[in-house]
């Protein structure tokens, strides 16, 4: 019986015969796999038929939590959305903070499974005590704000936590987002397509249970020890200021900005779109997750338009990225993406790439229902999102995606799609940051640098990297040795932070986490020992599972590289070439 | 509470309000400390609700048969200290704050989390107000 961190129970809901069944979370299953990202995946693992449908009844769709989420560890928001993905074909998962995680601490269930397929577009609220289903018709083509709003209205609680899906979502398009919380955002690997097609327009949570740790005063000592951390940390004040999107400019002052479409890394005009810019020209006031010291997140007012956010890869997404330098635009953008459910990222994959092959000549406009569009064209960019959103017109064909979409195109075309495994790359040049390049390569959902995120090769702290990775090379950013210890030691880093569940950018780029202050945080709050030894082992074990999982979706050893076109050297051009000073074999 | 519609989060605690609204209660459980805190005697109280019915914003709430209502910490209030963004003030600025005698007339029907939203709403819009003027 888990009393303690844990909710100790397991919700099932069938959407199919609207029923559910609550089963107690058997501790010695949960044990090996701590909660999270990596319950969901062993989840997965063990349930799921590998050849079904991923718009079908039979994926299984499941939020999870860890044991310490919604306690008082900083930043332990998050919650994992896992399923197999439509996008890519293989195991998909993302995460969000906000304050959903925390609310669904409270309702007892550590993981919420969801089967089948409803009737007629419902939502779901999930107490305590089980669930209710309600019919939503009305709800069709809202926004993220107008349902969460809607739904608290309705259940006359404000304190409800919504996890929704847009207009994309329930038009099915393959790189759907949930979101919670108003902006909080599972973004990738279109888990909203995954609840678009199970008909279920929201989850809702509210609970009135307790978390109770097993030792408390035990506990609070270590919480005080990360939170000292997180405070007295020399970027604090930096991520306080700008968040993620400080990244706007160090990544460009290292050249590895993906600008047009990653044929450049240095943007000439990064000081209209930074972090900086955003900071002092449209921000209102700082956002946060439950429970974090950091608030790193901005909300921002800009013309009629405002919201919060926008974090680096949205930010990036729709400037640089799409030769852009129209600031105002990427916010409004950033409203309207998280208001309808659509990853920004892959989003503005998708637009990038049919740019770069129509600047190229690779893609003519007819073959494009006579769309054709240039750098930087925000109204045009603005009207093919819209599409996307609703399916209308070419857009049917954008909603499915980069990958997808190339495959009626010529060799030369496809090998333009910047992705892994189907999934769309990230904003940030792998050629110039060698341990996030083998990330993207090995990560299981495809070209993801959370799966790692090896931050640690930008912090230059040479000693550091003697101590843990046997080489001064391992922070060096252009260096590749060193960088297989890294990355499996960020690996297992992340997905701990995942599992706990906590922040990354916390549990990791600002290396709070280890295995030593977690061994003590996991025994003072469930009461279940994990010595640091134990731990390494079973995140490993974990690590095994995803790649296992992937096997049978049917993935292979040779998918796990990146795509040909970050490869090559001779896009490399000016400054981004001198600052990159590339190895032979690129 | 978080108002996702228009930006603005916020807490709800006891305005100490000169009205007393909640000194209402049948089993005389309620008090005024020398501070000007809400004190509740659990030995009295009966969970009744009275006083939850009473607050106009919401600032009383009843939880796992216990009253929760803000005592001040003694006179150096925690979450003060804890509030890095200054969110959190201990006068309440009469210039910008909504008249709880009306917020009783309005609010008369609702539940605490309506109220407290209610309540958060009034005094987003106000200070949304202000961020307009100043982005202008």
């Amino acid at each position: 019986m888990l009393k303690y961190g844990y909710g100790g129970r397991v919700l099932r809901i069938d959407l199919t015969e609207r029923r559910f069944r609550i089963e107690p979370l058997d501790p010695s299953w949960v044990r090996p796999v701590i909660g999270g990202r990596a319950a969901n995946t062993k989840r997965l693992f063990e349930e799921l038929n590998p050849d079904c449908d991923p718009l079908g009844p039979d994926n299984i769709l499941i939020f999870g939590i860890g044991p310490l989420t919604g306690s008082l560890l900083p930043a332990s928001a998050y919650y994992t959305v896992t399923a197999k993905s439509p996008l890519t074909g293989i195991l998909g998962d993302s995460a969000a903070g906000g304050q959903f995680g925390a609310e669904m601490k409270l309702t007892g269930f550590d993981q919420i499974i969801i089967t089948g397929k409803a009737d007629s577009l419902l939502y779901l609220v999930v107490t305590e005590s089980g669930v209710e289903f309600v019919d939503c018709p009305e709800c069709k083509g809202k926004t993220i704000i107008e349902t969460t709003e809607a739904i608290r209205k309705e259940k006359k609680d404000y304190s409800v936590q919504v996890a929704a899906i847009g207009p994309a979502g329930e038009n099915l398009v393959l790189f759907s987002s949930i979101v919670s919380s108003g902006n909080r955002v599972n973004g990738r690997a279109g888990m909203g397509a995954v609840m678009g097609s199970k008909n279920l327009k929201a989850l809702a949570v509210r609970g009135a249970l307790s978390l109770e740790v097993a030792d408390p005063l035990v506990f609070l000592s270590e919480v005080e020890k990360i939170e000292k951390a997180i405070l007295s940390h020399n970027e604090y004040q930096k991520r306080y200021k700008m968040g993620t999107t400080m990244l706007m400019k160090d990544l460009n002052n290292i050249g590895i900005l993906p600008t047009k479409h990653f044929q450049e890394g240095v943007c000439k005009y990064v000081d209209e779109i930074s972090g900086q810019k955003l900071a002092k020209s449209y921000k209102i006031k700082n956002k946060a997750c439950f429970n974090c010291h950091l608030s790193c997140s901005r909300y921002y007012v800009v013309d009629d338009h405002e919201a919060e956010g926008p974090e680096f890869e949205t930010l990036c997404s729709f400037t640089s990225r799409l030769g852009s330098r129209n600031l105002p635009f990427a916010l409004e953008m950033n409203a309207y993406l998280n208001q309808m459910g659509l990853d920004s990222i892959s989003t503005g994959e998708v637009i990038g790439w049919i740019i770069e092959c129509q600047e190229k000549e690779l893609i003519h406009p007819d073959d494009m229902d006579g769309l054709s569009i240039t750098w930087g064209e925000t109204d045009k960019i603005r009207e093919v999102v819209e599409m996307i959103t609703w399916r209308r017109g070419i857009g049917n064909k954008l909603a499915d995606g980069a990958k997808i979409l190339s495959e009626s195109f010529g060799e030369e075309a496809r090998k333009l799609v910047m992705h892994v495994k189907g999934l769309d790359m990230i904003c940030g040049d792998p050629r110039g940051i060698k341990a996030y390049g083998l990330t993207y390569a090995i990560a299981s959902r495809g070209s993801d640098h959370l799966r790692a995120e090896p931050y640690f090769e930008l912090t230059n702290r040479k000693e550091e990297a003697k101590r843990r990775f046997g080489t001064e090379k391992a922070a060096d950013r252009l260096a590749e040795e060193g960088k297989a210890a890294l990355v499996t030691y960020s690996e297992k880093i992340a997905l701990l932070t995942d599992s706990l569940t906590m922040c990354k950018n916390i549990g990791l780029c600002m290396d709070i986490l280890n295995f030593e202050n977690t061994s003590a945080l996991l025994k003072a709050g469930t009461g279940i020992d994990y010595s640091p030894g134990y731990m390494e082992k079973i995140l490993g074990d974990s690590i095994d599972c995803d790649f296992k999982l992937n096997r049978r979706f049917g993935t292979k050893r040779e998918d796990d590289t990146l795509p040909e076109d970050s490869r090559r050297s001779h896009y490399l051009k000016g400054q981004q070439k001198a600052l990159l000073l590339i190895s032979k074999e690129w | 509470m978080n108002l996702y519609e228009i930006g603005i989060d916020g807490a709800v605690v006891c305005n100490q309000c000169k009205e007393r609204y909640c000194d209402c209660c049948p089993e005389n459980a309620i008090t005024i400390g020398s501070l000007g805190e809400v004190v509740v005697s659990q030995t009295l109280c009966t969970l009744c609700g009275v006083c939850r019915k009473a607050c106009p914003i919401g600032a009383i709430e009843i939880f796992n048969d216990f009253v929760y209502v803000c005592d001040l910490c003694g006179g150096r209030p925690r979450c003060i200290e804890a509030c890095k963004e200054g969110a959190i003030t201990y006068e309440v600025d009469e210039a910008h704050h909504p008249s709880l005698a009306a917020l009783k007339k309005e609010t008369k029907k609702m539940n605490p989390s309506q109220k407290q939203y209610f309540y958060l709403k009034k005094l987003g819009l106000e200070e949304r107000k202000r961020w307009r003027r100043k982005h202008a």
